[in-house]
């Protein structure tokens, strides 16, 4: 593959601009969604049908003053929602848009994804320890107890995907499903998927690092203004990157009739987006000891018995 | 006695591995201003301490400066959720201590009031157990219905949150035909949306496990403790004021009273659903029943109840509450206990604490329902 | 007399009389005057018998110069509210606790020491209950007229 440097900077433009222009969508359309599923309207001042509420709120938002504990620990404290943004940028690189639009092709393109999707967790981390604050600590002792409950059932998933495709590059196994959607081959698998992808992201049912009704708001209690924003920002730029990996992975990538490649990712990702927010207006949340033995006693089987059912399927 | 160097609250076993944690007084799951000192290994609570006092307006004391009508207002303040309660509650204390008679369209309208107080309490507590427990679109469906009710009681008492209507003697003003027939409007509409309210979350797996077996209260626990209202009934043990000392005319409705044998937080959670369906049965046959009459009786401009003492108890949406009047004749009360039914309740919180998860226990209080400035008075 | 009431086997078990009093006009079943040693096993007889813990109070009797405690039992099964007070003098009160008997009126002595200043021996927990850990004074007495 042919990589001019202009090229390069051009994806990461663009990919800077997306997450920008995605963060301002996501936040007005989780607004609209939670209202409309509560009996009300949600945004509608700022703009019509407040859309440009998310503006309003970030000038609001980076106005704030910064306000630092006093005995945190102030690089770990102001690194921590850095670390959780940045790698964002490198895990749309390998993500296609449609057959021609990707930043990068990179054969190893799946396994990048979701090793980056780990320093999420980290930047939790480093956000409960380093507000010097109980109700953070147990916030970000929690993520990490998380991480180690989904993310075995995640690589197993995938790797099942792997074994269907014979590649980690995320081009090839969207174009591999020309012939049907892996969603129709592996519905369970997709089940797990989706759970998996809602509990790395943190979202309700399963945001317990930053339960408000327990932990008065978890890693983030201490952020305010730009660093609250900058969680944020990161939390839906992961959501973004999940719901893509789910629609390149399962409901084959930029594949559709009439429309561009790109409008059909766009609508796949935003619909697997939509039901997550489902999933936050409809669900309590689960208790921590719940959803660990939910992930260690039933997601872990239940894609190990498929990735041997698979694998014995395919050596058929 | 000099009692300025109290002795700290110590932990049976202190060692690094324990933290103690303040479920403050801000604390968006604690139902208003308690703080409970938890000492925690992890995400287990060792020992629950809770401290008290940070709404304390000494009504005790206000009430024995203020003139008997001047309670009122006080009165209804304690618990701003079941406000049309307390308010029964004095109004019933002082007219049993001067013996003041109601008409019979007075204690009816009094119990369509209260009963419809208890279910918007009752509503707004459901959306509040499920914020606690993290699904926030419970408490939007529960306040829509809400206004409704709070909206049909604005018309006749003038207030939407802390009632101040009864007055001794009857009610200060009749109420029009137009009232009630809005009223059994309301009963008919919720009846056809309470299915969904069990669709939600009652079905709900998640649900059922947060509140299944979580916070168990005994039967034998309860009468050490003084527990009463739905967290009793939860446990087993049927106690309802309104059976036991029957007030206002309330022998003459036929209703049942929900009692649930497993005392965990789901059993707690039925008895006040199905308290909200058994207080609709209420207030239809109170509007079925209603005569013509006077709403007041005739009572002295300035009450002077004669020398003596009076106990009257009253089931409000959290339990029993107790007002002990002790009058010395003269215009002001000599003393008034109010024997608030959520400071039993809260009692046992500590006991239940005790070896659960953070979420566990915030579910526990949840179930519970406090209203903590009743606790405080 | 007939052994049917709760209250009645409960008083006779503690060797006390029963009082009756007129019920609709009071909401009191019976109320009692004790001396301070009858007030534990009486409460010992309650307990056994089903009763539960409505409040522990007091009342201030700045005339006579005496303090009054009061408790209010009550029954799950029968309404049967019995009211017992004794008599403290007002200079260091003091009145055995039944704390460990009834583990709810540990709040309840509680808050009627920081209000009255009267000290419930034996109690597991006397802290200030409402008012702030250092607070020595007793807002409920009729004497008390304000911090200064």
């Amino acid at each position: 593959m042919n990589i001019s440097l202009l090229s390069v900077a051009g994806y990461l433009v663009g990919i800077a601009a997306l997450v920008g222009l995605n963060a301002v969508i996501l936040v007005w359309l989780e607004r609209k969604v939670a209202g409309h599923m509560q009996f009300r309207l949600g945004p509608m001042e700022v703009g019509p049908h407040g859309i440009l509420q998310t503006l309003a709120d970030g000038i609001k938002l980076v106005s704030k003053q910064l306000v630092i504990p006093d005995e945190a620990d102030k690089p770990l404290f102001l690194l921590a929602p850095v670390v959780s943004l940045v790698p964002i940028f490198a895990a749309m690189v390998p993500l296609p848009f449609s057959e021609t639009v990707q930043a990068w092709e990179l054969n190893i393109g799946l396994l990048l994804i979701i090793a980056l999707g780990l320093l999420n967790t980290l930047g939790i981390l480093l956000a409960g320890w380093g507000s010097n604050n109980k109700y953070a600590l147990l916030g970000g002792a929690r993520a990490v107890a998380q991480i180690l409950a989904y993310k075995i059932p995640l690589l197993i998933c995938v790797m099942t995907i792997i074994m269907m495709t014979g590649s980690f590059s995320l081009r090839d196994i969207a174009i591999a499903q020309q012939g049907g959607w892996n969603v129709l081959y592996q519905p369970l698998l997709f089940i797990v998927y989706i759970i998996t992808v809602t509990l790395e992201t943190n979202r309700s049912p399963f945001d317990f690092s930053e339960a408000e009704s327990e932990l008065v708001a978890g890693f983030h209690t201490e952020y305010s203004g730009m660093g609250f924003s900058l969680f944020f920002l990161a939390e839906y730029s992961y959501m973004f990157i999940a719901a893509g990996l789910a629609s390149v992975l399962f409901l084959g990538g930029w594949q559709g009739p009439w429309l561009p490649g790109v409008v059909w990712t766009l609508i796949k990702i935003y619909s697997i987006i939509f039901l997550m927010m489902w999933f936050r207006w409809t669900f309590p949340r689960v208790r921590i000891d719940q959803m660990l033995a939910f992930g260690w006693k039933i997601l872990l089987p239940v894609s190990l018995v498929n990735f041997i059912i698979t694998a014995g399927v395919l050596a058929l | 006695m000099n009692r300025a160097v109290q002795p700290t609250y110590t932990l049976d076993k202190v060692n690094e591995e324990n933290f103690a944690l303040n479920l403050g007084p801000q604390h968006p799951g604690t139902h208003g201003v308690l703080r409970v000192i938890l000492h925690m290994d992890g995400e287990y609570i060792l020992q629950a301490d809770p401290v008290l006092g940070y709404g304390h307006r000494m009504q005790e004391k206000i009430a024995e400066k203020m003139t008997y009508p001047q309670v009122l207002p006080y009165v209804c303040r304690m618990d701003y959720l079941g406000a049309l309660s307390y308010n029964l509650a004095w109004v019933l204390a002082v007219e049993k201590l001067c013996q003041f008679e109601v008409p019979e369209r007075a204690e009816a309208i009094r119990v369509i009031t209260t009963e419809l107080n208890r279910i918007s309490s009752h509503l707004l507590w459901w959306g509040a157990f499920l914020l606690d427990l993290g699904g926030f679109t419970p408490f939007l469906q529960a306040l829509t219905d809400r206004e409704l009710i709070l909206d049909l009681l604005e018309e006749v008492t003038g207030s939407r949150l802390t009632y101040c209507y009864y007055r001794f003697g009857g009610l200060p003003s009749d109420v029009d035909d137009g009232w009630f027939t809005r009223v059994m409007e309301f009963i008919k509409g919720f009846r056809l949306r309470l299915p969904r309210y069990h669709d939600l979350v009652t079905g709900n797996v998640i649900f059922y496990h947060r509140a299944k077996d979580v916070g168990v209260i005994l039967p034998f626990d309860a009468a050490g403790y003084g527990l009463s209202g739905p967290i009793l009934r939860g446990s087993g043990i049927d106690f309802d004021v309104r059976r036991h000392e029957p007030y206002s005319g309330y022998e003459r409705y036929n209703f049942e009273v929900p009692v649930d044998e497993t005392g965990d937080c789901l059993g707690r959670y039925h008895v006040r659903m199905m308290e909200i369906e058994q207080s609709l049965n209420i207030v239809e046959q109170a509007i079925g029943s209603i005569t013509e009459g006077p709403v007041r009786s005739k009572v002295p401009k300035l009450i002077k109840p004669p020398e003596g003492e009076v106990a009257m108890a009253v089931e409000t949406p959290r339990g029993q509450l107790v007002i002990y009047i002790v009058s010395d004749g003269t215009k002001k009360p000599y003393r008034v206990k109010y024997r608030v039914p959520s400071f039993a309740n809260l009692s046992i919180f500590a006991k239940l604490a005790r070896g659960q998860l953070l979420a566990d226990a915030l579910a526990i209080l949840g179930s519970m329902d406090m209203v903590i400035p009743e606790v405080d008075r | 007399m007939a052994m049917n009431n709760p209250l009645q086997k409960a008083l006779a078990k503690a060797d006390i009389e029963y009082q009756p009093t007129e019920f609709p006009g009071s909401g009191l079943h019976c109320s009692l005057v004790l001396d301070k040693e009858q007030v534990q096993p009486l409460a010992r007889a309650l307990a056994r018998n089903g009763f539960f813990i409505e409040t522990v109070t007091a009342l201030d009797k700045l005339k006579e110069g005496t303090f009054e405690c009061i408790y209010l039992f009550n029954h799950y099964e029968e309404s049967l509210r019995l009211l017992v007070r004794v008599s403290l003098s007002r200079n260091r009160p003091v009145q055995p606790s039944i704390g460990k008997i009834f583990p709810g009126a540990v709040w309840h002595e509680r808050e009627t020491t920081e209000m009255f200043g009267i000290r419930f021996e034996g109690c597991p927990d006397s802290r200030n209950l409402l008012l702030p850990e250092d607070a020595d004074f007793h807002p409920l007495c009729k004497d008390f007229s304000g911090v200064s």
